[in-house]
């Protein structure tokens, strides 16, 4: 019988393979019209430690979370099937490489001392072998040994192999399998190897003809026990994108002229696609020698007209902080594009986080007007990239653009944005005879370096720039900037400021903000409840979420951090405290069935509930 | 004919990542470990301790464990012992940027 959805997960080392194993997949689904999203899970050592891929795939919606069990695990690894085998439903299936069968796991360096210690007490022995019988006989798992090796000596056979490409050829092992397992058509796998390796004509027919050898074996041998039915999806145009790129398409649409960066994760990949699309529109990306040239160069080129932005995590944000300051008292409408990761200090690089809203809020010395704003998902991070620039440059202030590392890294099928719905709106531009860059206000008329002259400084300053200690005038500057806040929060429409999914009568109201919404929504769904996602917390939308929240009892911070910033930022701004919590800080993704799990409890009259799981 | 295996031979570097595969330093091409060639230069234990010589380490690949001596060389007579491995071109490609 056909599938409507499949959870999978594809592991390896990184650096070998696993990337475009799920790129080529991910690709081939949604180019048949199904939903997906499929979260990237990687460590910061670059290359050899373990990385997998998780995806969802769905015939009816478009997924906006990951839940376990998983239906297939392919493994490139013996580390992948000892770290996810307690994860596959019974009944599921399993592929693996034969030649990993006598591997021990006491012999794989990169294994925790904590999963080994875990896995002993399960008592099924040490060998891979021994645990694929285990699966086979324990849980109904139908385990799927192919002989990588007789694989390449058979493509070896038809063509001579490539030796810069090698971890190609074993993707297309992986790819082969589980294409042939869940019935995917020649048709939809040449499109996305194809895609892959455009303009590497040799290489495509090479890894075309090894997927499909596979596929074909396993679809002979096997059938297609896991086939995924028709789509039942409308045939929309849907683009396939991670939260980086739908940044980066968002500040191309928005009319970004620069940008600059110092790599970081997982920041750095948005720049690098810039760097990639924006050529042919004249875009500047400059890669600087730290975050502090990165900020006060994206300052610089602001001041002469041009859209600008940087993008960085949370200890790049860390040295930006004085040149934020500087932006604020000068009132420069630059773009800081902030993806949290888990911290602090270096902390955990490539895993998830939210705990720099209050970094992000307070992280300057000094009162400055900014506007913080934060991405929920896919479709918002590219209108809030857009919305950044329009909100800098008509309030004339820093704007921080808040994602996180899930949102980042995630690939899903993205609506494809309707360009006649976006604005560019700059504000109040221009010169003038007599012109005083900062008179009149809160907002005052912006002319760009070489229009007018202008002076700005760090210190104090009046109307012209000149510095100036003057109390009066101190009074007068520093009330004219602090005053956009109360305009910003008039004038930007609710619905960017937060929005109530749900019934008016809940059972309860989650409350969140950034990749927490996708799981909210999903749980909502299947309980009788709501979600409160706010989008912006400066200016925060305080009155209607003192509204929202004041109806409903048994209100539940949903966050990725040990101690919910959104909780204090609800009672500093509304007076009202939410008593109830739920929170992540592994590093990993919320998953539906946990969040489920934890609102249960709390309706049950448990306070917090800490989740954990995800390897 | 030489029954003689590419993963015996001095001349093959194998992947970094899977050790089945391989490069041959002298046809200058992809490999496999299980692939027969008339060709096979048997690694002697000379050419490791030349090698553990020349560059401080070798690394026995059957314990996944770096040897800086020939005393703790002489601890892995069992093991593959390699000095040189195989990166494809396109590993970048596959690893995120991570710091």
């Amino acid at each position: 019988m056909s599938r409507e959805e499949l959870l999978f997960i594809i592991g390896g080392e990184q650096g070998a393979g696993l990337e475009t194993t799920a790129q080529i997949l991910t690709y081939a689904l949604t180019s048949k019209g199904y939903g997906s999203i499929a979260d990237r899970q990687y460590h910061s050592n670059i290359k050899g430690k373990h990385s997998y891929v998780h995806s969802k795939i769905s015939t009816k919606t478009y997924p906006r979370s990951l839940t376990y069990p998983i239906q297939l695990l392919g493994c490139m690894d013996a580390e992948t099937l000892f770290t996810h085998y307690e994860n596959v439903e019974e009944g599921g299936y399993v592929v693996y490489d034969v030649s990993i069968e006598d591997t021990n796991i006491d012999d794989i360096p990169s294994i925790s001392h904590e999963l080994k210690s875990t896995y002993k007490k399960n008592d099924i022995g040490s060998e891979i072998i021994e645990l694929v019988h285990y699966l086979e006989k324990e849980k109904d798992i139908v385990t799927i040994p192919l002989d990588f090796q007789a694989f390449l000596e058979e493509l070896q056979e038809n063509f001579e192999l490539s030796s810069s490409q090698a971890s190609r050829y074993v993707s297309s092992i992986l790819i082969g399998a589980v294409s042939g397992l869940i019935g995917l058509d020649e048709k939809s796998l040449d499109v996305a190897v194809e895609r892959k390796f455009k303009e590497k004509e040799k290489i495509a027919d090479q890894n075309k003809f090894f997927v499909e050898l596979i596929s074909n074996k396993i679809k002979d041998d096997l059938g297609s026990p896991l086939e995924l039915k028709k789509s039942e999806l409308n045939e929309e145009k849907r683009l396939l994108v991670s939260g980086n790129d739908a940044v980066g398409m968002g500040k191309i649409t928005g009319g970004i002229s620069f940008q600059s960066y110092y790599p970081i994760t997982p920041a750095a990949d948005e720049s690098f696609f810039l760097e990639e699309h924006g050529e042919e529109k004249n875009i500047v990306v400059i890669q600087t020698e730290d975050e502090i040239a990165a900020i006060n160069s994206a300052i610089g080129s602001s001041l002469t007209g041009a859209r600008s932005a940087t993008a960085t995590s949370g200890p790049g944000y860390s040295l930006m902080v004085e040149g934020i300051g500087w932006a604020g008292i000068n009132e420069v409408p630059v773009v800081v594009t902030y993806y949290q990761r888990g911290g602090p200090s270096t902390g955990m690089p490539t895993r998830g986080g939210q705990s720099d809203l209050f970094s992000a809020l307070y992280g300057s010395h000094g009162e400055i007007s900014k506007i913080v704003i934060c991405s929920g998902d896919h479709e918002e991070s590219f209108q809030d990239a857009v919305e950044a620039f329009n909100f800098a440059e008509e309030y004339q202030v820093p704007v921080i653009h808040m994602l996180d590392k899930f949102l980042a890294n995630s690939v899903v099928n993205m609506k494809s944005p309707d360009l006649s719905e976006v604005e560019i709106r700059r504000g109040d531009i221009g010169g003038s005879k007599d012109y005083k860059r900062f008179a009149d206000g809160p907002v005052s008329k912006r002319a760009f370096l070489g229009q007018e002259v202008m002076w700005y400084t760090g210190s104090e300053h009046d109307e012209d720039g000149n510095v100036s200690e003057n109390p009066g005038t101190r009074v007068k500057m520093q009330d004219k900037r602090m005053k956009k806040l109360e305009l910003a929060y008039e004038e930007i429409p609710d619905e960017k400021q937060f929005k109530y999914f749900g019934p008016d009568n809940p059972d309860f109201i989650l409350v969140g903000w950034g990749s927490v919404k996708g799981v909210c929504l999903d749980a909502i769904e299947e309980m009788d409840g709501a979600y409160l996602h706010i989008r912006m917390f400066s200016p925060f939308p305080a009155d209607s979420v003192k509204d929202i929240l004041s109806k409903c009892e048994t209100c539940i911070a949903v966050e990725h951090t040990h101690s919910p910033l959104i909780k204090r930022s609800v009672s500093m701004n509304t007076g009202i405290t939410i008593e109830n919590e739920i929170v992540k800080y592994t590093g990993r993704p919320m998953f539906l069935m946990k969040v489920k799990k934890a609102i249960k409890d709390i309706l049950d009259g448990d306070k917090r509930k800490v989740i954990e799981h995800g390897p | 004919m030489s029954s003689k295996t590419c993963k015996e031979c001095v001349y093959f570097i194998s992947h970094d990542s899977y050790n089945y595969m391989g490069f041959c330093k002298k046809k200058e091409k992809m490999s496999l470990s299980e692939h027969e060639c008339p060709e096979v230069k048997e690694i002697k234990f000379k050419d490791v301790e030349e090698a553990l010589e020349e560059r401080g380490w070798v690394y026995c690949e059957t314990c996944k464990k770096p040897i800086y001596d020939v005393e703790e060389l002489k601890k892995h007579t069992e093991g593959k012992i390699v000095w040189e491995f195989y990166p494809d071109d396109v590993a970048a490609e596959d690893s995120p940027a991570g710091d």
